[in-house]
């Protein structure tokens, strides 16, 4: 097993290289810059000659030499070039002594054979996309899916030959309610479905079971609010309890049975913060596979089987490598799971036997990519969906007289597209910052990454961490050498992270040991913080000075009841605050823009709307404050506009783009960031004969 | 009954019983070694043993002397004592869902609840007996004494306390007080960043200041097992599990009651160069630290041991 580099490491090999201007980089610095095109800034041309160079340097011990070519192979892989082949034999014929990494190659080059990316007969083809496609549980006969209809929020029944999906009718659109249905999961006779539901109205979710036909009357089997979360995941095979993973309101995860009957739960295992990703009932009922996170503040994931009752447990994929999402075959022989473990992730599998691991994990099929697997039907077939997004960050040059945008919006980077967002640019307007998810994980910590580019060069600076960042966007501090990154802990609450951009090392500002979706300013001062606060048992909120340096709190703005705020911005000169309220009218909202000064005093209301406004990030001013821009969401396109802060006529900007969010002006009012672009639609997407493929593999 | 009978019973034929249920709140799952099985056999003759005082040199002490049941498996004194009133330098801690912990002692030297009870029963200071006496006072090999003491240990668990039924769903099994406790104990306070799960401790280290006094550390705790700097003056976390029952407190039982905990890590433990980042001054109001306390005690549940 080949262990997976940390960025860190890579870090401290990069920061060296600058360090030995006039001597040859030693290898590992070689290698450590090539794997850092590879993997960092995701230009793999730049890579495959690092790796050229550092095979061409004298003296190279063999160890570096056979990842260099692996990893050109991989490369070549990417770009789908014929060249990897090539690549590949080089490691088999020249490096027979690096086992491992020989090892992979030969399973390189038996994925490439059979002229397509799958290997041994594997095929894939797409089953459906678009909007009503999503995760879900498949039956074994393969001939239904129940999934969550996110048009609406009600659960839905794929037939997956007719293509044709029924809802259950739970609901019938979101102006119902914001309530929706997540994990549905058919009983074993088919005539139920179990399913977590959230409930817009007691703000929390809650177990349920429902007749799988429309117009059917749901059950509450569990409403507590201890349990903040759950996943259905399956049900026991008389069809009297339901498997389930339940997160609680510390964020601490279970696996455990709950009750079809009386809803009592029955808890089998404690995970602390060790999140599930995927937990799976094996098809004879008997053993529960669930991936958990190596360490709770890592993003990387290992496989464990539990008995059904309790009475044992085993580790069945440990070790460096990420091994996530795993699904048992239809006769419970093996369990199939995503891992990096030969450097993209692939699909691998392992046998099963009376619960522990039997033999080593075989490979399956290479670079599968970061999908989201569904699981198999009888007959073999592996269901997943694949989710894409063109969601990136761009900048518009903007007239700083006349606030109008000059221009068309462009890309800011060229590096992970599609994978970018929430960009701030410094005081001197020299670089910007931005969220990258660049890790293996969707979500959690260490999914997304602090890149700072040059303006200028385009040089990128990527500062990985295992911080769990929240939808904030990085803010610079006012000397322009630092960021604050505002991060979940392991319990839902919020910290504040300084990120010196000089060493790379994040430092730990404050503690504040509450939960809130951290809206907020920072101060001239660079320790003052405002900030939306919201207590959640008193259901109270308003703006708060926080200094960040003594954890001292000064509540200077208390808005109306049923009035939030949902975005925040301070002035440039320190003297107003705009904000964005969220008024609740009965069932309707209206959205307000508004200033307030410091000390909450001379509220101002500048725009008044019943259309959607973007919220978080969703505010900026003019350098000269006498301008407060904000977002009006529009199809197709959500248009930039701005309100004298004085009050007076709103005017348009003139920048549209397709759901536009998270603006930043650039200090002298040239340049505007934002985000733009949406998910595309999810594909559902079948694997064909995977079953022979897993023989052949043993 | 004789030893031989004891072993055939204790190691025979493997039985299929389970240990029943747990008490709410705690996890059905138990952890425990392949080649010692819980069998209700081993955990009565472990049961014995805990209680037999032959297992001291004097035999004037057992286990149970300092993990006295009637002081939920722990001893009431600062630290423990020994065969003649020696006394070491630790606080005998409440031994309760050990069966769930993946170390053990205050500083985690012992990987196995089979390594762990072997060490007070041979320590000079506590029960002072070698292995050979054991085994001829017990008739049994050590290795089966160890397998049947740790099995009884896995049963010796507490739980079904009114903070389980609260959080089972029973609103009304705290009071406000207790209610605003467990808010502290979540939030403000951040007891949960080393007292998680269904046994309220993470099963790590953590330095909160307790061992340094006049600018040294009295007690390298963690330090001495790993000779990692990072684990100098840190201690295993302990359950707060009938907590209110197990005073005094602290590996060295230098706090006396729940109030004075309280007032330590309200103040931010005791600054020293390796203390936790997590131990910070919280500043908690005369009120909140009595509802903090509350919530504390809202823990004592039920303790049962032996095979029920």
């Amino acid at each position: 097993m080949r262990k997976t580099h940390g960025w860190g490491l890579l870090m401290a090999v990069l920061l060296a290289v600058p360090a030995l201007p006039q001597a040859a980089p030693a290898p590992e610095a070689m290698l450590g810059a090539a794997l850092h095109q590879e993997r960092v800034t995701g230009n793999l041309q730049e890579a495959i000659e690092g790796y050229r160079k550092l095979l061409a340097t004298k003296g190279v011990p063999r160890s570096l030499a056979a990842q260099a070519q692996y990893h050109i192979g991989i490369c070549h892989e990417k770009l789908g070039n014929q060249e990897a082949r090539k690549a590949f034999e080089n490691v088999v014929r020249n490096f027979p002594d690096q086992k491992d990494l020989a090892t992979q190659a030969r399973q390189r080059l038996a994925a490439l054979d059979g002229g397509t990316k799958h290997t041994g007969g594997l095929t894939a083809r797409q089953v459906a996309t678009g909007p009503d496609v999503d995760i879900g549980s498949i039956t074994l006969d393969g001939r239904l899916m129940a999934m969550t209809h996110w048009e609406t929020g009600d659960v839905a029944i794929r037939d997956m030959a007719a293509g044709q999906i029924k809802r259950l009718n739970l609901k019938t659109s979101w102006n119902d309610s914001g309530d929706f249905a997540e994990w549905p999961v058919f009983s074993p006779d088919q005539r139920q479905i179990a399913y977590a539901w959230y409930s817009n109205k007691d703000g929390n979710y809650q177990v349920r079971l429902v007749a799988a036909e429309t117009g059917a009357k749901p059950r509450t089997l569990v409403s507590n609010p201890e349990l903040e979360y759950f996943q259905t995941a399956g049900w026991s095979r008389d069809g009297k309890s339901i498997l389930a993973g339940i997160w609680r309101k510390d964020r601490t995860a279970q696996l455990a049975w709950i009750s079809a009957g009386d809803g009592s739960v029955k808890v089998l295992k404690s995970l602390e913060w060790r999140s599930p990703q995927r937990i799976v009932l094996s098809p004879d009922g008997r053993h529960i596979a669930y991936d958990v996170l190596q360490k709770q503040d890592g993003p990387d994931r290992d496989i464990y089987v539990l008995a059904a009752d309790g009475s044992s447990e085993s580790a069945l994929v440990e070790g460096p490598a990420h091994d996530a999402a795993p699904f048992w075959t239809p006769d419970g022989s093996r369990v199939v799971f995503l891992s990096n473990r030969s450097d993209p992730m692939d699909l691998w599998s392992i046998a099963v036997r009376e619960g522990k691991p039997h033999g080593a994990p075989q490979f399956v099929m290479a670079d599968i990519g970061n999908v989201e697997p569904i699981g198999f039907s009888r007959s073999g077939s592996f269901h997943y969906v694949q989710n894409r997004s063109d969601e990136d960050i761009f900048a518009v040059d903007m007239d700083p007289v006349t606030g109008k945008g000059r221009g068309p919006a462009v890309r800011i980077t060229q590096t992970f597209v599609g994978q970018n967002q929430r960009a701030a640019w410094s005081p001197d307007r020299k670089w910007i910052a931005y969220h990258s998810r660049r890790g293996h994980s969707r979500y959690g910590p260490g999914a997304m990454s602090l890149v700072v580019r040059s303006v200028e060069t385009g040089e990128e600076k990527v500062f990985p961490s295992n911080l769990q960042v929240v939808r904030s966007r990085p803010v610079w501090f006012h000397r322009g050498s630092a960021i604050l990154e505002p991060a979940g802990d392991p319990q839902g609450n919020i910290s504040f992270h300084k990120v010196d951009l000089g060493t790379g090392k994040f430092e730990l500002l404050r503690a504040t040991g509450a939960r809130f979706r951290p809206v907020f300013s920072l101060a001239s001062d660079d320790k003052t913080i405002y900030v939306w606060m919201r207590n959640e048992e008193t259901k109270t909120g308003g703006v708060v000075r926080f200094d960040l340096s003594t954890g001292e709190q000064t509540r200077i703005y208390t808005p109306p009841d049923r009035v939030f705020v949902t975005g925040l911005s301070l002035s440039p000169d320190g003297r107003t605050l705009a904000i964005m309220l969220s008024v609740l009218e009965g069932e309707k909202r209206r959205q307000q823009v508004a200033v307030v000064g410091m000390d909450g005093s001379g509220f101002r209301r500048l725009v008044e709307s019943v259309e959607a406004l973007v919220p978080v990030l969703g505010l900026a001013w003019s350098p000269d404050s006498r301008y407060v821009y904000f977002v009006r969401v529009k199809k197709p396109e959500s248009e930039v506009w701005r309100a004298p802060a004085a009050g007076g006529a709103v005017e348009n900007t003139g920048v549209a783009a397709k759901v536009l969010k998270h603006i930043h002006l650039s200090a002298d009012g040239t340049r505007l960031a934002f985000t733009a672009g949406a998910r595309a639609n999810p594909e559902l997407w079948v694997l064909e004969n995977v079953l022979p493929a897993l023989k052949a593999s043993r | 009954m004789t030893a031989v009978l004891w072993l055939a019973l204790a190691f025979g034929a493997r039985l299929e019983a389970r240990l029943p249920e747990p008490p709410l709140g705690l996890d059905l799952y138990m952890p425990a070694p392949e080649d010692n099985p819980l069998t209700p056999q081993k955990v009565a003759l472990g049961r014995r043993l805990f209680f037999d005082k032959k297992l001291s040199r004097d035999r004037t002490l057992a286990c149970a002397g300092c993990h006295d049941p009637a002081r939920a498996f722990s001893d009431g004194r600062a630290v423990a004592r020994g065969i003649g009133g020696a006394e070491g330098k630790r606080n005998s801690p409440a031994i309760l869902n050990r069966g769930y912990g993946s170390s053990f002692f205050w500083d985690g030297r012992a990987p196995a609840l089979e390594r762990q009870v072997m060490q007070p029963i041979l320590d000079p200071k506590e029960l002072r007996l070698s292995v050979v006496e054991l085994e001829r006072r017990t008739g049994l090999k050590a290795a089966d004494v160890a397998r049947a003491l740790a099995s009884y240990v896995r049963t010796i668990r507490s739980g079904g306390s009114r903070v389980d039924r609260f959080f089972a769903g029973r609103r009304d099994a705290l009071n406000a007080a207790e209610r605003a406790g467990l808010a502290l104990f979540r939030g403000k306070a951040n007891c949960v960043a080393c007292h998680v799960g269904p046994n309220f401790t993470d099963e790590r280290f953590h330095n909160t200041g307790v061992a340094w006094r006049d600018s040294r550390l009295a007690d390298e705790g963690r330090f001495a097992v790993t000779g990692k700097s990072e684990d100098r003056g840190a201690f295993k976390t302990p359950t707060l599990r009938e907590v209110a029952r197990t005073a005094p407190y602290m590996h060295d039982g230098s706090l006396a009651s729940l109030d004075k905990v309280v007032d330590f890590y309200s103040e931010g433990g005791r600054p020293n160069p390796h203390l936790d980042p997590e131990i910070r001054p919280l500043r908690l109001s005369g009120e909140e630290k009595a509802a903090l306390v509350a919530f504390l005690k809202a823990l004592n549940g039920r303790v049962r041991d032996g095979w029920r």
